[in-house]
């Protein structure tokens, strides 16, 4: 007789074993498909491919391709994911630290406003966002459309309520006799900030970066609204999007340079993962 | 090192009539260690943040080394302060936590380097200069708190319950190794605990507080014998002193305080003090080392007959909890003592010379 318990356990594995697939499915389609021709994707989506090497030609096709410069959208794509992330990082931690010290209405009622900002769909600010835009530069003169500056500074307004909810968090549960200490060593405001108080908070860092840079990598909607097509600044995403035409898809060469847009962020997470469990119970759990 | 000198300070919080601190005036001398003791919420704390800055004063003068300080920022203060959860930064060595006010404060790196290792020496944690925070136990981190203090030569010391956090037999380790710094060191130490232990065997004078109010300052032995209140007579010493309702008599020339069950025939200094409250009611304090586990009657004491309730041996003595009429009370004995629990009518001497009376308020503000 099987008892209950195990029959349990086989189906908790059987069903994890199906999500494994459900997740992996993706991975593998990619990884298989970059290294067919177009033709081959089409026929036998499938199956393996008969030729690994054509994996490094489609590398090359794209790497040389004049229409979707893949060189300086990588360069792109990095230069405003990492100042992005700097910036998101630096300035969330420092919102969080005095939001989470300073204990009066006024600073209760703007976390509020930051936490609330979490659940408002992105399409529903996307219009007003770029007619914004569109004003300030008529106003100031300072161009946000189709710049660096524009698009990091999306990202920073669109990235720091769910940072600042992380460190909020993390903050509160950093002794306070810390800074106080700090305060007495001699320590002005800033330096109990960047000495003590930045450096304790490593694993929520590393949660923020992580989650931020998934997304600002792989974003499409954004940049295609800020930055626009056929702009010399563009990120990989919309790079790939220049494989895809009205009429011809060139499914090798998306899914390659998917596989290449790929690499450098599974890295990034696999270097940072371990930290984000950390920062998330570290968190709420003192 | 100095003098810190509180006057007529008051601290009010937000929202609230009630002042956290009222009223406080004492003076810490030079390389004295004073002591503020209390319950929790009574001020303590709240008085020794004022000291370090890192609470505004509502109102009064504080002076470190005669200059008021009241608008100096902490850091300009030169105090240290060693808190109860250590505050030691975590992302920081040993050597680096106790160096880091230092290097703030931009001393050459030998001098660093050489009072760093001169304290690590003293406290003995030479060993664990570049380990973290996290890889050291409860009474290694107390001691790289109390280093990181040293380290920067302050004017004052203040500590603020810094041996809660250990167990009994460190905190009795460490009580002592903070005795034998005091000495070491001859510096000016504010410490705060709420542990009445500590604050006897600790202090130079002890401070003791109650909502916000110095209720009174002393060395450990006047408080001890001669408290000015029933709030102090209790808090100070233990087991607590024993307290029992009692009414004032005088027949003829004996002065007597009848309690429900007993009489206590006083004589000397104290049936001077108390026969003016002839026909009042008086509350009679008695420590429990000062009733006695035999009969030996004399002028100065008396014996009562009591019946035993509880007996609470602890090795070197034994705690023996009785009840007379309606008042009960407890005796601290030999542990030889040949009491046991259910006993009727067991005789108890009361030392008459060393009774205590207050007023029967529960504040019990009249010593006599």
């Amino acid at each position: 007789m099987i008892s209950k318990k195990k029959i349990g356990l086989i189906i908790l594995e059987f069903v994890t074993a199906l999500l494994f697939v459900a997740f992996i499915f993706p991975f593998y389609m990619v990884i298989i498909n970059s290294a067919k021709t177009a033709f081959e994707i089409t026929q036998y989506p499938l199956s393996l491919p008969e030729r690994f090497g054509n994996l490094f030609t489609n590398i090359v096709k794209i790497w040389k391709n004049e229409a979707v410069r893949y060189p300086a959208s990588f360069l792109a794509s990095v230069i405003i994911t990492t100042v992005s992330l700097l910036l998101i990082n630096l300035f969330s931690a420092q919102a969080a630290w005095v939001l989470a010290r300073t204990k009066t209405k006024v600073s209760s009622f703007i976390f509020f406003i930051f936490v609330a900002a979490m659940v408002i769909p992105f399409q529903i600010v996307m219009f007003p966002l770029l007619s914004w835009f569109r004003t300030i530069t008529n106003i100031t003169g300072i161009p946000l459309l189709r710049t660096y500056l524009g698009i990091i500074f999306s990202y920073i307004g669109f990235g720091a309520p769910l940072s600042i909810f992380l460190f909020h968090g993390f903050i509160k549960s950093i002794p306070l006799e810390l800074e106080e200490a700090a305060l007495i060593d001699g320590c002005k405001k800033h330096e109990i900030f960047f000495k003590i108080v930045f450096p304790i908070l490593k694993p929520i860092q590393a949660t923020v970066l992580v989650l931020n840079g998934i997304w600002i990598w792989n974003d499409f909607l954004l940049p295609l609204l800020v930055l626009g097509k056929g702009n010399t600044i563009q990120t990989i995403p919309l790079a790939v999007s220049n494989f895809a035409g009205a009429f011809v898809k060139q499914w090798d060469l998306i899914l390659t340079a998917i596989l290449m847009a790929m690499i450098p962020i599974i890295i990034f997470f696999l270097f940072a993962q371990k930290y984000i469990v950390k920062g998330m119970i570290a968190g709420s759990i003192k | 090192m100095a003098t810190v000198e509180l006057r007529n300070i008051y601290k009010y919080y937000e929202n609230t009539d009630k002042p956290a601190v009222s009223n406080a005036n004492f003076i810490v001398h030079d390389k004295e260690f004073v002591v503020l003791v209390g319950p929790s919420g009574c001020g303590k704390s709240t008085t020794l943040r004022m000291i370090a800055g890192l609470e505004s004063i509502s109102k009064g003068e504080l002076l470190i080394d005669n200059q008021i300080v009241n608008d100096i920022a902490p850091k300009d203060r030169n105090i240290a302060m060693v808190f109860q959860n250590y505050a030691l930064y975590p992302h920081m060595s040993v050597y680096e936590n106790m160096a880091f006010g230092l290097k703030i404060r931009k001393l050459p790196k030998d001098e660093i380097d050489k009072r760093v290792r001169e304290a690590a020496r003293i406290l003995d944690i030479e060993q664990y200069l570049e380990r973290k925070p996290k890889a050291l136990s409860g009474g290694q981190r107390q001691r790289v708190a109390v280093g990181r203090a040293i380290v920067r030569h302050p004017k004052v010391f203040l500590f603020d319950e810094p041996l809660s956090n250990l167990d009994a037999k460190l905190r009795v380790q460490m009580r002592a190794e903070i005795i034998a710094l005091h000495r070491r060191l001859e510096a000016t130490m504010v410490y705060v605990t709420h542990d009445q232990v500590e604050a006897m065997t600790m202090g130079d004078r002890i401070v003791v507080m109650k909502d916000g109010f110095i209720q009174q300052i002393g060395s450990p032995i006047e408080l001890y014998d001669h408290p000015v209140n029933k709030f102090v007579a209790g808090f100070i010493g233990s087991p607590p002193m024993n307290f029992i309702d009692t009414a004032i008599k005088v027949d003829g020339k004996k002065v007597l305080a009848v309690c429900d069950g007993f009489e206590l025939e006083l004589a000397g200094d104290i049936a001077t003090k108390v026969k003016p409250f002839a026909g009042k009611c008086l509350t009679l304090g008695i420590r429990p080392e000062d009733l006695h586990d035999d009969t030996n009657n004399d002028k100065n004491s008396q014996v009562v007959m009591a019946d035993v309730n509880i007996i609470e041996p602890l090795g070197a003595e034994t705690y023996v909890h009785f009840t007379a009429g309606s008042a009960k009370f407890m005796g601290k004995f030999r542990s030889s003592t040949t009491a046991k629990p259910g006993e009727t009518k067991r005789p108890v001497r009361f030392d008459l010379t060393k009774l205590h009376f207050f007023d029967c308020s529960a504040e019990g503000e009249l010593a006599l």
